[in-house]
This record gives structure tokens, sequence and C-alpha cells, in this order.
């Protein structure tokens, strides 16, 4: 069992996101940054894979953290 | 008093249905044949209060949130909506639960999808998050985080995520990853913007909190996960936990002394607790009855599956048992919620395959049908549910489930058909909407309404809501029933000249709208 941190860039597609999982499939716990022109729009970008995920505890940030929605 | 952490959620939620369990699900209605205030009164009255604003029961999954977050040593409670104005001007973190903020949940979504009419959970939710104290206090940083069973709706909201600006989605059982986004909300730091909790991070049983103060309607929960592993179901993808004796008795007593005088076993099926695999164990249910009924006049059982009936009574004629504890002259009959899911063996074997265990699942049928003999014999009534629109639905298996409530008539029961809604181990299928309907569809709603309303209003008339200061209350439901009555006549009248098939030409355009919502 371990901790993974991925980080998607903007050009970055969710394939990246599965194909690192692939390659870990031991790990139980994903952290995964994600970067967009707004927070919300980064759990848009990966909502499919997130939809899918029942069996590993997932934490999303926005990438560069700080811009916050009115 | 002032809170760093205040707790709510909408009126649908902070209120406890007048002490019926059942009028709970009026909330995923849209308000019909009447105001929406006068609706709302039915199904989710104000609770009492006390003089800080704090509801004196409140939903047990928040208490859950609340109890970590008081045992991790934060400042937090529980508040009311309607008092949330002096909390949220100091607080600094606002944590939202609810079961269905969105209506996207059965059977919510039915309603919705059947009437075109937005359900009052969805509008009541909508208005808390629009408030002017919650803008207000949003616009000074106040961190946002919501969670609780429909917390994956967010995922297919995110217009609204953005509008309430919400900081942090947390799906599944967060009494553990809520202690470390309370520490970061409180210090500033970045939150998440979207937590799942996986199998590994739910609590242990010692690390499951005890409620602080009463929950709605007393409901303690005795057990979580489900060993059944319904392929439509999150609830079997986290691990089983038994709470002992000495955790339920703790928390029956908070009830108590509140003042609650009643209390609802909640498990995904209550005759598993302390089981080995799916073998009942008589001494442990029995204890575990004997030890509520010290605390309540009135016991009631959120879930039971079926099988377990059936199999708990043959072997070791457990439900007798168990009733002949439970029945005294305060208490005559039992409610409890059952799935009954399909009539269709082959689907059963492709959905759920151990749902007819420890009998084979080719037996289903008769498994509903003895257990229901069962349960009526006991006064036991079930609020069934069954899902339309389950992958690879055929209309052979429609038909089955259409004989198979016609065997079931003579029961008293409520059996509400629900819309598919992929979640658990079916999460990447296609949701179910009113355009995918087929006359098979049609058939068993219009079955399962004739089979509610008749049973429904034999239960209003003859022993639910008994007492004078349940007769406004009673009138209501009456008039209600009557309404529906009407209408279903009038249904039925336009079904049989052919209503349904024009309707249906132009289903699309009906649909737009819950199926935008749905869809996001």
């Amino acid at each position: 069992m371990s901790d993974l941190v991925i980080e998607l860039d903007a050009s970055d597609g969710v394939k990246k996101l599965v194909e690192a999982l692939r390659s870990n499939p031991s790990a139980r716990k994903i952290t995964v940054y994600v970067a967009a022109n707004d927070r919300i729009r980064s759990i848009e970008r990966i909502r499919e894979f997130l939809v899918n995920n029942v069996s590993r505890t997932i934490v999303v940030y926005a990438k560069g953290g700080g811009q916050r929605e009115a | 008093m002032k809170l760093d952490i205040v707790i709510t959620s909408d009126r649908t939620m902070i209120t406890n249905h007048h002490g019926k369990e059942f009028l709970g699900f009026v909330t995923t209605g849209p308000p019909i044949g009447m105001p929406e205030r006068l609706w709302l009164w039915i199904c989710a009255p104000k609770p009492k209060v006390d003089k800080l604003g704090r509801p004196l029961e409140a939903p047990y999954g928040l208490r859950k949130i609340e109890a970590a977050l008081v045992d991790a040593g934060f400042n937090a409670a529980i508040i009311d909506p309607d008092h949330l104005g002096s909390y949220l001007r100091h607080a600094k973190v606002l944590m939202i639960g609810h079961h269905d903020y969105f209506a996207m949940a059965s059977p919510s979504i039915e309603w919705w999808l059947l009437t075109g009419s937005e359900p009052v959970n969805r509008r009541s939710f909508i208005r808390l998050m629009r408030r002017p104290e919650v803008l207000e206090a949003k616009r000074r940083g106040l961190r946002v985080i919501v969670g609780g069973p429909a917390a994956w709706q967010w995922l297919w909201n995110t217009d609204y995520w953005r509008e309430f600006g919400v900081d942090t989605v947390v799906d599944g059982e967060a009494e553990k990853v809520v202690i470390e986004l309370a520490a970061k909300a409180l210090n500033g730091e970045e939150l998440p913007l979207y937590v799942y909790a996986g199998p590994d991070d739910v609590p242990s049983v010692e690390e499951i909190p005890e409620i602080k103060g009463a929950s709605v309607n007393g409901l303690v929960e005795i057990m979580r996960g489900c060993p059944r592993g319904c392929r439509f179901c999150p609830v079997t993808l986290r691990p089983l936990r038994y709470y002992p004796l000495d955790k339920i008795e703790r928390e029956l007593r908070v009830n108590a002394s509140a003042g609650l005088d009643k209390c609802i076993l909640h498990s995904e099926d209550v005759l598993i607790y302390g089981a080995r695999g799916l073998e009942p164990n008589p001494d442990a249910l029995l204890k575990l009855h004997t030890l509520a009924k010290k605390y309540c006049k009135t016991l009631a059982w959120s879930h039971v599956t079926l099988a377990e009936v059936k199999y708990s009574q043959e072997k070791c004629k457990l439900i007798t048992k168990l009733t002949e504890v439970i029945y005294d002259d305060r208490q005559q009959y039992l409610g409890v919620q059952t799935g009954l899911e399909t009539g269709s063996v082959n689907l059963a074997r492709k959905i759920m395959p151990a749902k007819a265990a420890p009998y084979p699942i080719e037996m289903w049928p008769q498994v509903v049908e003895d257990a229901m003999a069962i349960l009526h014999d006991h006064r036991v009534v079930p609020a069934l549910t069954l899902i339309l629109g389950l992958p690879d639905e055929t209309e052979d298996d429609l038909a089955q489930t259409a004989e198979l409530l016609d065997r079931l008539k003579d029961y008293r029961s409520l059996i509400v058909p629900m819309f598919f809604v992929p979640l658990g181990a079916l999460r990447d299928r296609e949701w179910f909407l009113r355009e995918h309907l087929k006359d098979g569809h049609i058939e068993i709603m219009r079955r399962c309404l004739w089979h509610s309303l008749k049973w429904a209003e034999d239960m209003v008339s003859s022993f639910y809501l008994k007492g004078a200061h349940y007769a406004p209350l009673r009138w209501s439901l009456k008039l209600f029933l009557a309404y529906v009555r009407r209408k279903a006549v009038e249904v039925e009248k336009w079904l049989n000249e052919g209503g349904w098939e024009s309707a249906n030409k132009s289903v699309k355009e009906i649909a737009a709208l819950p199926r935008a919502a749905a869809r996001a």
C-alpha cells in the first residue's frame, strides 16, 4: 500500500492519471494537483475519473492553489 | 455563544418529520396539489431548538461529524438553518451535509422527471445557500465544506459548486478526514477541492465517534457496511463493522436524556447484526432489541433484506421472537425499508447475485413473496423499493417484476419504483431518464401506485398517526391521498386512451430540463 502524487498540467489528459495508477496498482491514496483556469474547472477536467473511482482515497487540489472562486 | 465551525443543512434535513420517518420521503417530491409551505409543514416542520438555536434532534450523520470535531477539541455545533445569522458573523467554517442536495437520487429524480417540477429538497437547499447571511459570510472568507451521502452530486453540479463558493466536497465516511480539513480551514491553509475517503480511510468501530446530541427520531447506528455486494449500492463497497452493545447503549442514552422515547436501529440489514456472514445471530439481536426497548417506547428498523427475513424466521423463528420483544401496549406495528429491486431472476443474477442468499438467486421471487407474508403476519410494514432502468434490463425482466407485484397485493406495504441512478460498482453506467420509459415501466409504476395508495389509505385510517395531536396532519394526509386517487383515475383513463404513446413522441422536449440537471 502506498501514496501517489500526480500533477496534471494544462496540456495533460486524464490518460496520464490512469496510466500512473496502472503503473502503481498498490497505491491506495492518490493526491492529484490539477491545473486549470479556475478551481472548479480542475474538477471538471477529471470528473469522469472521479465518478468512476470507488476503491481508492482521492484528494484533489487545484494546481497553483490560491485562485478561489468568489 | 460563538462557534468556529457551524454545521447545518436546509429545512428538509433539519426536522424530525413530525416524529414519523416515512414522512421524510415526502421531502423528495415537488409540492403537488398544495402550496409549498403546506407541503413543507407536512414533511419537514421546524424542529424544537434550544435558546442558542441548536436543534434538539439533528440528522445522525451531522451528529457524527459534530462528535468527531468536538472530540478532537474543535469549537463546533449543529445550528438550525433559521439561526445561522449570528453564528456566521464569527464562524470560520460552515459544514453542510445532505441526503440529496440536488434531487438527483431516487426517488427525488423520478418525481422530478415525471412531473417536470423541482422537488422541495433541492429547492430548499438552493434557497439556503443563497441566503444573505451565507453570501455575506462567504464574502468575509467563510470556508464551506460539504459532504454526506449525496456528496457525489456536486461532481455533476459544478455550476452550483462555483456559485456557492464551496471550498471542499467530501465523499464517503468523513469522521477521520474531517479533522484534518477542519484544522487546515481554521489555519487558513489551502483546502483540497475534493476528498473521496476510500475503504482504507474509513474509521474502525473504535474510531467512530459517539453522538453528543440527540438524533432525528432517535436513530442509532448498529453497524456499517453490508456483505451482499449488490452492484448498484455504494454501501457494499465499505468494510463491515458491528457496533458493540455498550457503544449502542451510550447513544441510546444520549437520545433518551434529550427526552426521545423512540429509536430507529440503523443498518443496511438489521437482521445480520452480529452475524457470521449471513448466518443470523439470534442472541445478539435479542440482546440488542431488549436493550433498545429499555430506552424507547417504540422502535423501528431502518432496513432489512427480504432474504434474511425469510431465512431467520424459517431457521429460528427470529421475526416472531423479535416482535415479541418489540410489541407491547405502546407499539403494535413496526416500519422498515427494504429492497425488492427486480422480480427478474436474470437481472437479479447480474446485479445482485447474493441478494437472495443463503437461497439461490433463482428463488428470488419466491424469497420476496415468502418474506412479505412473514412481515405481514407480524405487522411489520415495509416500504419496498424497486429499480426501473437497470443496465441490460429487457421487456421480459419488466414483465416478471409486474407479475411479482401481483403476487404481493395482499401484503400491507408501500412499493416505490425508483429510476436507476448509477452508483456503487455501476457508477459508470447510463442514467435512466424519462425518455427511456417503455410500456413495461409504465405498467409497473401503475401497479405500484394502486398498491401503495390502497395500503396508505388503510394505514392512515387504521393505525398511522393516531392521537389528537396528529389530527391536523392525519387529515392533511387523507386529503392528499384523496387528491392522488382522483389524479390516478385521470392518469389511468389517459393511459387507456393512448395518452402515453402520443406524449412519448415529444418526450425529448419535456425531459430536457431534468436531463440537463442529471447530466450537468
